[in-house]
């Protein structure tokens, strides 16, 4: 079972952000969500984190209907999102900031603790459970943001630009942990402009344009559609050029 | 100093890929020697025309495949603009 959207519209005022979006994620996969700035991208993740309440349409997940005010908590609890301009607190250390979201999760002692080891180790921050966060790289500060947004053991994660302004290895890094959650059966939802990242992360691919979905397709589909190139390289001599 | 370019056989090489159905346009590229195809035929079709080449005698050094990126694809959309 997958998870989808049917006539997702969002209207600010008299801008439409999301237009009517048909959109449909399978579920263990990544999807990659791209277009450019002011498409609407933000909007639709937000709908979907139930951030929004849409103007119209709907969110069906894992087969329930996702409500702004009144779904099932345990819906809400399948979600994981990472905003991209989500505030980490400086002053807090790497353990005490994961523990305060677990505590604010519900969970307890034990499990709590153990839960918060895991995900210290899943993204490579364990050596740095006390540090203060103010004293970490960007990238790290971004890595303990998505164990902040699957510290719940949420289904669906939704992540918002997450490697914008990361370096080439903290990007890799980034990868890297995705492609564990998906192996773990997670479906992800990311919209990046690093359409490399993507390329090798995603199995299907949304393109937005003015708050629509202009496109929704297998990565494997728009690569059948795309131009296929020869490169040829023959023996060259260099011959000194020579005055006349 | 500078430098001038030149190809094994350039007018044998350009013959045998006129001669080729699936070539559809190509380019040199800035480094010596070097060509970019666009080619619409199967691996098949590529495997025959390297063996047109080589029996050409055209001196290859590299021969291989590729597609457009996902950037290119996405570049290649008529994109309108929000803002």
């Amino acid at each position: 079972m997958g998870d989808r959207t049917e006539g997702l519209t969002k209207q600010f005022e008299r801008h439409i952000a999301v237009r009517e979006v048909d959109l449909q994620v399978e579920s263990g996969t990544v999807y990659g969500l791209i277009g450019p700035n002011g498409a609407g991208k933000t909007t639709l993740i937000r709908l979907l984190a139930a951030a929004e309440e849409p103007t119209a349409g709907e969110i069906q997940l894992f087969g329930q209907r996702l409500r702004l005010d009144r779904c099932d908590p345990w819906l809400k609890r399948q979600l994981g999102y990472l905003p991209d301009d989500f505030p980490v607190y400086d002053d807090l250390t790497v353990w005490d900031y994961l523990d305060y979201f677990a505590r604010l999760y519900r969970l307890q002692g034990k499990s709590r603790r153990r839960r918060l080891n895991e995900v210290l180790e899943l993204v490579d921050l364990a050596h740095k459970r006390d540090s203060f966060i103010s004293t970490l790289s960007r990238g790290m500060k971004q890595r303990l943001s998505l164990a902040r947004t699957i510290i719940h053991e949420p289904w669906l994660l939704l992540l918002d630009e997450p490697v914008s302004g990361l370096d080439p290895i903290a990007r890799q890094q980034f990868r890297d942990i995705i492609k564990v959650l998906q192996a773990a059966g997670m479906t992800v939802l990311i919209s990046s402009h690093v359409l490399s990242d993507l390329a090798e992360l995603c199995s299907a691919i949304g393109i937005m344009e003015l708050g629509c979905l202009v496109e929704s397709a297998p990565l494997e589909s728009l690569y059948q559609r795309s131009r296929q190139w020869l490169i040829l390289s023959t023996l060259a001599i260099a011959k000194p050029w020579s005055k006349p | 100093m500078a430098h001038s370019f030149y190809l094994g056989d350039r007018q044998t090489l350009e013959q045998a890929l006129e001669n080729c159905p699936f070539v559809q346009e190509w380019e040199y590229l800035p480094e010596p020697g070097r060509l970019r195809l666009n080619f619409t035929g199967s691996p098949a079709d590529s495997a025959q025309l390297l063996r047109d080449l080589v029996a050409a005698s055209i001196p290859l050094t590299e021969f291989r495949s590729e597609i457009d990126s996902l950037e290119t694809i996405f570049l290649q959309l008529d994109h309108k603009q929000a803002n």
